[in-house]
């Protein structure tokens, strides 16, 4: 799975530190093993931004996208990233207002 | 009981009388507080078709049932209620800050403010005792202004206000109350209401103390919402805050800009949640007894608005960042700063501005219209000129001080096609047409276009559901949404915070640690369809049908041009889909009207005439 391109928004790129990356971690990875491989690189506070308290699963609050798609919670431990793919991740915000 | 003061304070300004009544265990239980019992008073005090600036529209400050009280982000909140000068209906808003927790401490649990004083007053409620004093030397000052003036004249810094600028004075639809500087009950119009009474504030002291029925117990559950409080589930908020939200709609295609002629902004780096933290917030703080600290409070940096400060949220930095066009942050927190000072809701009066930029740029209005201002979308300067034009009635200003919704009536020329409201409440910053749950949210919202009594962009942005299609099952969804947004809202509960809470269950357990009234998480979900229903109840008996829950023409007549979204829109077909699908959820009839049976249900059968066209007996 080389070279997939991964973008962080909100509060989920303040914990990364980077607003996007080209990434080789993962291969042969779903998108969710991808996902614990970069919640180990990046460590607690990104941990805590997409994870659950169980560590386990996806944060309900937490929008997935591949190549500006959305795609559902479910499908991110089945669905395999191919390289030149877009994985954007999003926390979801109450409006404001 | 405890916590409950179990005391109703009436305040007639005709009169200059006060009195005070009571309510009891059973009313607390039905309605809990906030949304219950906002929607409660307002529909046992309004007599039916009272126009909403008759002085008998009653004006209803009401506590949550868990304000005043530890429990975390929820100690500040109130909520205020009316019927809306803005859409004939249900009038209703929250706020936070210091002013709630200091209502419950005056020993009132709801204020409601009838009639009309003949000269300009402010009601001070000083523990017990009332006054009605003369404001006519604050009539014409800002929310800041006169807030400092007030408290200079009673002596007392820590006094806590609630009140209008010019906008309510001028009766200005959108016109909002401002309390603790940057704080609004912001939306459907009620600082119009309060103008309208020639009622300027409503400042308060009190010293009771809100006692809890179980210190214990409570201190125990405190504990652990403090930590999930302060813990990852509301990192976001302490951190970037909401105004994240700028660059994630703008990547998904849900940003509402130009007056929703795209679904993205090129200039949304420059007004993003990003910038902002990196270049322009000064202070972050938070409200009374909330250990989540959310209020991001910027600065303007430099040009004509250096200096300028407002408390920045998404909604008011879309609607005068990419709504207007404008990619320059400067400007943005000028515009928002001028709806403090002024009280005008800040979505609102940002969605007017938007309308009234493409109005000038299709040359149905000009600069004739607009005082010499160059009205372009883009031109940060004109907006806030217009922000204020619009809270003094100058210029065409005074047409769009009535709304979209009025102001599209008075110009025509079809304006109306891109006047973007529901019900007469000018539309939030989700971008509908690729949001289809989210669509059904707002078409059936109590308080018009607004995603505040839902919150079901939630399934369409996590994937939960596909965003693009309607379907009937999505009724269940809002209906769950609605039912558990009014909770929230009579607790009253923070939305930032609602993560942290384990559903009806937990938040039963603490009404009933703090208050002492046993309750079941069952018993609460069915008080919010209960709220929910009476809500409706109270729309229908001011004349609202289901042909008035429709979309703006341009989210079913022109597909969203660019971005992922491109090509999304809702058709007619669609709305039916989902307005059939959320009537059958609710147990209504297909015309949105709640049935005998679901009213016995729920213990609303004494509102049952109202279902059935008929007359209170």
């Amino acid at each position: 799975m080389a070279n997939v391109r991964v973008q962080y928004f909100g509060s989920i790129r303040a914990a990364a530190g980077t607003p996007e990356e080209e990434t080789a971690r993962g291969e042969n990875a779903t998108v969710f093993q991808l996902l614990l491989e970069l919640a180990d690189a990046y460590g607690k506070a990104f941990r805590g931004e997409i994870l659950d308290e169980s560590g386990e699963r996806l944060r309900d609050d937490v929008t997935l996208t591949v190549n500006g798609a959305i795609i559902n919670h479910s499908a991110a431990y089945e669905m395999r990233l191919r390289p030149g793919d877009l994985l954007a991740l999003f926390p979801i915000f109450p409006g404001g207002g | 009981m405890y916590a409950y003061t179990g005391k109703i304070l009436y305040i007639d300004l005709t009169t200059g009388n006060h009195k005070t009544g009571r309510f009891d265990e059973s009313f607390a239980k039905d309605y809990i507080g906030g949304t219950g019992f906002g929607i409660k008073m307002l529909i046992d005090n309004l007599k039916p078709g009272t126009d909403a600036f008759d002085p008998e529209n009653p004006l209803i400050y009401v506590s949550g049932a868990t304000t005043g009280t530890m429990v975390p982000c929820t100690a500040s909140k109130f909520g205020v209620f009316a019927k809306s000068p803005a859409t004939g209906l249900l009038g209703e808003a929250y706020s936070t800050g210091q002013w709630g927790a200091e209502l419950r401490a005056t020993g009132y649990d709801i204020l409601v403010i009838t009639g009309k004083a003949p000269k300009p007053v402010y009601i001070w409620i000083d523990d017990g005792a009332v006054q009605i004093r003369k404001a006519s030397h604050l009539w014409g000052k800002t929310t800041w202004e006169a807030e400092d003036v007030i408290r200079d004249e009673l002596g007392d810094q820590n006094i806590r206000v609630s009140g209008i600028g010019q906008a309510g004075e001028n009766l200005n639809r959108l016109a909002c109350l401002i309390n603790d500087r940057f704080r609004a009950a912001g939306r459907t119009g009620l600082g119009a209401v309060m103008g309208s009474k020639n009622l300027k504030a409503v400042a308060l002291r009190g010293t009771h103390d809100v006692r809890v029925a179980d210190p214990d117990g409570l201190m125990d559950l405190n504990k652990d919402l403090y930590e999930r409080a302060k813990g990852p589930l509301t990192a976001k908020y302490r951190t970037m805050g909401t105004p994240a939200n700028m660059l994630i709609h703008n990547a998904q295609g849900a940003l509402p800009t130009r007056n929703y002629q795209s679904a993205s902004f090129d200039g949304a780096e420059k007004v993003s949640g990003e910038v902002l933290n990196e270049k322009y917030v000064t202070k972050i703080q938070g409200c009374s007894a909330c250990p989540c600290r959310c209020e991001h409070i910027a600065k303007a940096k430099s040009g004509r608005f250096e200096g300028a400060a407002s408390r920045m949220e998404y909604e008011p930095m879309m609607a005068f960042g990419p709504y207007c066009g404008v990619d320059d942050m400067n400007a943005v927190i000028k515009a928002i700063e001028f709806c403090n000072l002024y009280g005008v809701d800040a979505i609102g009066a940002g969605i007017v501005v938007g309308f009234a930029m493409e109005c000038y740029e299709k040359g149905l209005i000009t600069k004739d219209d607009t005082g010499g201002l160059e009205l372009r979308f883009g031109n940060g300067e004109a907006m806030v000129d217009m922000v204020r034009k619009m809270s003094v009635r100058e210029d065409i200003g005074d047409v769009m001080a009535e709304g979209v919704m009025r102001a599209a009536e008075k110009i025509g020329q079809g304006s109306e096609h891109f006047a973007m409201h529901i019900k007469g409440l000018e539309l939030t910053g989700y971008d509908l047409r690729g949001l289809k749950t989210c669509a059904l949210g707002y078409l059936v919202s109590r308080r018009g276009g607004d995603h505040q009594r839902h919150g079901s962009y939630g399934w369409d942005l996590s994937g939960k559901v596909d965003r693009y299609k309607a379907e009937p099952e999505r009724g269940a969804l809002v209906m769950g949404d609605e039912d558990f947004y009014c909770i929230i809202d009579s607790i009253i509960i923070c939305k930032f915070t609602r993560a942290i809470w384990k559903g009806y269950d937990e938040i039963a357990k603490v009404y009933s640690l703090v208050t002492g009234i046993p309750m079941t998480g069952g018993e609460m979900k069915r008080a919010g369809e209960r709220m929910s229903n009476l809500a409706r109840l109270f729309n229908i008996r001011e004349g609202m049908t289901r042909s008035d829950e429709k979309l703006p023409a341009r989210i079913m007549e022109d597909p969203i041009p660019d971005g992922v979204a491109k090509g999304a829109v809702v058709t007619p077909e669609e709305v039916d889909i989902l307005l059939d699908g959320y009537f059958d959820a609710r147990g209504w009839t297909r015309q949105g009207v709640p049935t005998r049976g679901k009213l016995e249900e729920l213990g609303l059968s004494a509102y049952a005439y109202i279902a059935e066209g008929g007359q209170a007996t």
